[in-house]
């Protein structure tokens, strides 16, 4: 059962590490295998930011957001930019040629040595099997009256030419993704509950430490801040708009460039903020941590589908699920294997991800 | 033109090789050091050189080597055998002898060493590779992971332990003394094993892992893992607040890992490790010329006395030798390390008996040396039980291997 909330925690922080990769991948066409590194990178600015400025973790995080968004943004114009008409191959393997530059730059500046963060996850918070399964209820209830909630604004949207299809499917999507979840968790943790004796119901059945519940808590109101911001603001219409098509998008007025420069501040803070909570899960920063992650991240992405950054942090929760609840049937040494298995598995019966909305989008037309 | 040509050309080639053989004779010896000083290893990496340094530094105090200066060659091996092997092939050509060498690099260079015929010192390897293959051109001067796997099982026997699981990354180096004290246990100790929990390193999280490890509420917990996944295991295990005693393989023998369980009671997290000889004459030499070589008082467990030790060895065997070549120092390392002999505890005690046509015997900071002359290993490491306190690793008392472990 607390293998649940170990994988509630892993794929909060997978879901903050994806969304910002699948923003810039659906808005602007990059597989951008360069958000590793960025993640790194942030994870680095934080350590440096705590250890040696003496900053708290949640001022170092914010910090290392906000400098990573800029880098972003400047990559942007500089690095991609000019090769932007050049097709997919040339701006992926543009990514990956970054990717070495800011690894080679890690290394240059920061060592190779284990850098350690002096951050603890502060007290346990104990609870009931029943107290969690009401819980996971209320809050997948929210998210379904959230995404309800949406589709009317959308209906009313004056843009609804532009993006009234796109958020009408989404927000249909994730009413029933929230459902599906809210009943797929109620499914497992009866079974799992059933395994033990007296149904789980013990006051400290189950815990979970301050610092992961705000991981969590972080996560998800990230995912849901951006998803507000990209249907509910001029500036997220402008960009759905960009990312649909962005020669049309630019004839009816749409400043692209600063969409585009939107994007990148976000897609960037966004890997800064997953590297912060990474570093602090791990307690410590190798060099290797953006290529150790970038494999997960792209298989979430790819699971999620393209057209929805809610589906994209569903799939970054069912992967974080798959890899820590698996671990009571299966091997631990095996934990990547099940995350990538269940990916193969999902990408026979749907090659265009779980949640994608792009195809359906296609088949309206 | 072809007839002039020719003979310029095999004059001008001969000439160089004439001069470049006097150069070799004339010029430092080269002594190289390839070990990881990025990657995984390279929080031993900078400690590691500094003993070397410091013997170099002692040797040329000393006259050198023959009368020539000794000088260290510094290769990164990015703590793979892959590092290892191209560092080795960058520097081969130009070193007289090798040292630094980990488990990676020398079950990497096994072969090519012994084909090169270069002399080769493993002053930090585990490896149990080693522990029938050396002998001839590479010598191992500390702890085999064979012996750090049945000390674990032995100090989890005489800690009246019966029940124990095990929690271990799937690397050649951490798994290695890891399946030793798992078959000890189990087969000649006589212990049950409630879990053992293979993982993946490089991961953001080992909750999981953690949480299995621990389920079948074990005395104690033999954790095998290098130092970036052993901080989010010890974190977890802190804060689920678990009470089963820790024990550790050797590569967790880190500050990182003493300061990340400094609030841990003393004897909850116990090691294994070799210890140098503090109260050898040989351990004050050394000492002082860490802190006049490297500038600063030696740390301990780093290997840094064995990384001293390989050098002042290789240099008596070639003082003994009276050659730099490989061969001839091959012969000489068995000679210049075990009994009979006159037993000396420092270079120029070495080299003096040596110019007085006397046999020698030398112990270093980092014990006794005496090399098993089939295997190429040390006969009897010395092993101390570690504990943490106040944030850092101490040795408490040494421990002798039980025979009957012995596999």
């Amino acid at each position: 059962m607390q293998h649940v909330i170990f994988g509630l925690t892993t794929g909060g922080v997978l879901a903050a590490a994806t969304v910002g990769f699948a923003l810039i991948r659906q808005t602007e066409n990059i597989l951008h295998i360069a958000h590793g590194q960025m993640l790194a990178l942030g994870a680095y600015l934080s350590v440096i930011l705590i250890t040696n400025a003496g900053l708290n973790v949640f001022a170092a995080g914010l910090l290392s957001m906000v400098i990573m968004g800029v880098l972003g943004v400047a990559l942007g114009i500089v690095v991609f930019k000019p090769v932007m008409d050049q097709g997919g191959n040339v701006l992926l393997f543009t990514s990956i040629g970054l990717a070495f530059v800011i690894y080679g730059a890690i290394i240059a500046i920061f060592g190779t040595i284990l850098r350690t963060v002096p951050v603890g996850f502060g007290s346990r918070i104990e609870f009931s099997v029943p107290e969690f399964v009401l819980v996971l209820v209320l809050a997948a209830s929210l998210a379904a009256l959230v995404g309800w909630l949406l589709a009317n604004r959308s209906r009313r949207a004056e843009h609804r030419e532009v993006v009234g299809t796109w958020a009408e499917v989404w927000a249909a999507r994730s009413t029933g993704l929230a459902l599906a979840l809210a009943a797929a968790a109620a499914a497992v943790i009866f079974v799992l509950a059933t395994q033990n004796d007296g149904f789980g119901a013990e006051r400290n059945a189950l815990d979970i430490a301050t610092g992961e519940l705000i991981m969590i808590l972080l996560s998800l109101g990230a995912v849901l801040g951006l998803q507000f911001f990209l249907s509910l603001t001029r500036m997220g219409r402008w960009l759905r708009a960009a990312a649909s098509n962005p020669h049309l998008a630019a004839v009816r007025g749409i400043p692209v460039r600063v969409v585009s420069s939107v994007v990148w501040f976000i897609g960037s803070a966004l890997a800064a903020m997953a590297g912060v909570m990474i570093a602090v899960r791990r307690g410590g920063v190798t060099t290797p941590l953006g290529w150790e992650n970038i494999l997960v991240i792209l298989s979430a992405a790819v699971l999620g589908g393209t057209g929805s950054i809610m589906g994209v942090m569903a799939a970054a929760v069912l992967l974080g699920l798959a890899m820590d609840v698996s671990a009571l049937w299966i091997p631990t040494a095996y934990r990547l294997v099940v995350a990538f298995g269940a990916l193969i598995l999902v990408l026979l019966v749907r090659p265009e991800g779980l949640f994608s909305t792009r195809r359906r989008a296609e088949q309206a037309a | 033109m072809r007839r002039i040509l020719l003979p310029l050309i095999a004059v001008v080639v001969l000439g160089g090789v004439v001069l470049s053989c006097g150069d070799d004779d004339e010029g430092p010896v080269k002594l190289g050091f390839l070990a990881g000083l990025s990657g995984d290893y390279s929080e031993w990496g900078p400690p590691s050189q500094d003993g070397a340094e410091a013997a170099i530094g002692v040797i040329n105090a000393n006259g050198g080597i023959l009368g020539r200066d000794a000088e260290l060659v510094v290769q990164d091996n990015l703590s793979t055998a892959e590092g290892a092997v191209t560092g080795y092939n960058r520097i081969r050509e130009e070193i007289d002898a090798l040292g630094g060498v980990e488990s990676d690099g020398a079950v990497a260079l096994l072969n090519t060493v012994a084909e090169d015929e270069m002399p080769t010192m493993c002053p930090a390897c585990g490896t149990t590779v080693l522990d029938t293959e050396g002998g001839n051109y590479i010598w191992r001067i500390t702890a085999s992971d064979t012996t750090y796997g049945i000390i674990s099982a032995q100090l989890a026997r005489d800690s009246g332990y019966s029940r124990v699981a095990m929690l271990v990354q799937q690397t050649e180096g951490t798994e290695s003394p890891a399946n030793v004290f798992r078959d000890v246990w189990e087969n000649k100790i006589g212990g049950e094993i409630t879990a053992d929990v293979r993982f993946q390193p490089g991961q953001d999280s080992y909750q999981a892992q953690v949480e299995q490890a621990f389920a079948g509420d074990p005395d104690a917990v033999y954790i095998g893992a290098g130092p970036q996944a052993g901080i989010p295991i010890i974190r977890e295990y802190i804060a689920r607040g678990y009470e089963a005693t820790i024990l550790v393989s050797p590569d967790l023998q880190v500050p990182d890992i003493a300061e990340t369980a400094a609030e841990l009671p003393t004897g909850r997290i116990l090691a294994a490790q070799v210890t140098d000889d503090f109260d050898s004459p040989a351990y004050s030499a050394f000492a002082a010329a860490h802190q006049e070589y490297a500038n600063k008082p030696p740390p301990t467990g780093f290997y840094e006395t064995n990384q001293f030790d390989q050098y002042i060895i290789l240099a008596l065997a070639m003082t003994a030798a009276e050659s730099t070549d490989g061969p001839d120092i091959a012969a000489q390392v068995y000679n210049v390390t075990n009994a009979p002999g006159t037993k000396v505890y420092t270079y120029a005690d070495g080299v003096a008996a040596l110019e007085r046509g006397e046999t020698i015997d030398y112990d270093g900071p980092s014990g006794s040396i005496e090399l098993n002359t089939t295997t190429g290993n040390l006969v009897s490491p010395k092993v101390a039980v570690q504990h943490i306190v106040s944030g850092g690793y101490t040795a408490r008392e040494v421990i002798e291997l039980d025979a009957s472990l012995g596999r």
